[in-house]
């Protein structure tokens, strides 16, 4: 493990479908509502800013501000978000983001979807700290069952 | 598990963050995990940071428990804590593993329709 690795998150995926169609469910208002499971006011184009309320059970109504950097379809779809985001009374406008890149890439006859977060290590000492504080009713279950795994291990 | 456990660790792991959360920082823990264990004068020799500043750093550092000191002779000795790193990497792993599950259901998503 290298240092660099603590500041940001990786992760691919193999879809069963075109590029094209991939695309459309990154980049369509009623498609990423759907698996984000999220509501959407705003329009997803470039440089557009737009809110996400979460549907989740864990978070429902959290709302949370989406600033899209670059959509070059369709291969790469990039986003700016501020990870832990909840309390309404508090501006973060001026708070450094983290960057999430998506990347479409034709794998047979479908898609290699890779998503990376980064910036983790450019948000501040107080952000940090809140945006782990913010988001434990979120973790607390998943934290609890990897404690009761690690703990059924022993 | 009860819920006071679970949130204490996220208290530790704010604070871990917290002590990530800064370039000489990072700087210094890239140093101590390619050199090895150094001291402060070490440290604070190869970069433009004063001896002061190294020292207050490494105390953040500590605080978290991701270096740890020893006094060898006059100096300090310090060394990373690589446990307690894949603590903070662990942490970024249930992020990721909200990555996973939205992932997941995008697949579905696309192949059903």
């Amino acid at each position: 493990m290298t240092i660099a690795e603590l500041s940001r998150i990786d992760r691919t995926i193999e879809i069963a479908a075109p590029p094209e169609r991939v695309w459309r469910a990154l980049t369509t208002v009623s498609e990423i509502s759907a698996w984000f499971e999220v509501t959407i006011e705003g329009d997803i184009a470039p440089g557009s800013t737009l809110w996400m309320t979460s549907l989740h059970a864990q978070y429902a109504g959290q709302r949370f501000a989406v600033h899209v950097k670059e959509m070059t379809p369709p291969r790469r779809f990039v986003w700016q978000w501020h990870p832990g985001e909840v309390d309404p009374s508090v501006d973060y406008s001026r708070e450094p983001q983290t960057t999430v890149t998506f990347v479409l890439e034709p794998s047979g006859g479908g898609t290699r979807l890779s998503v990376s977060e980064t910036g983790f290590n450019e948000i501040s000492l107080a952000r940090r700290a809140k945006v782990y504080g913010d988001n434990s009713q979120g973790w607390t279950d998943v934290l609890a069952a990897i404690q009761k795994y690690v703990e059924a291990a022993r | 598990m009860s819920k006071r456990r679970v949130e204490k660790s996220l208290t530790g792991a704010a604070l871990l963050f917290a002590a990530l959360g800064d370039p000489t920082r990072l700087a210094l823990l890239q140093r101590l995990s390619q050199g090895g264990p150094a001291s402060i004068s070490v440290l604070a020799g190869s970069f433009q940071v004063t001896r002061q500043g190294v020292t207050k750093h490494l105390q953040v550092l500590a605080t978290a428990g991701v270096i740890d000191g020893t006094r060898r002779g006059r100096e300090h000795v310090w060394t990373l804590n690589p446990s307690r790193l894949a603590e903070a990497r662990r942490h970024l792993e249930v992020i990721a593993r909200g990555w996973d599950n939205a992932l997941d259901r995008l697949k579905a998503h696309v192949e059903k329709n």
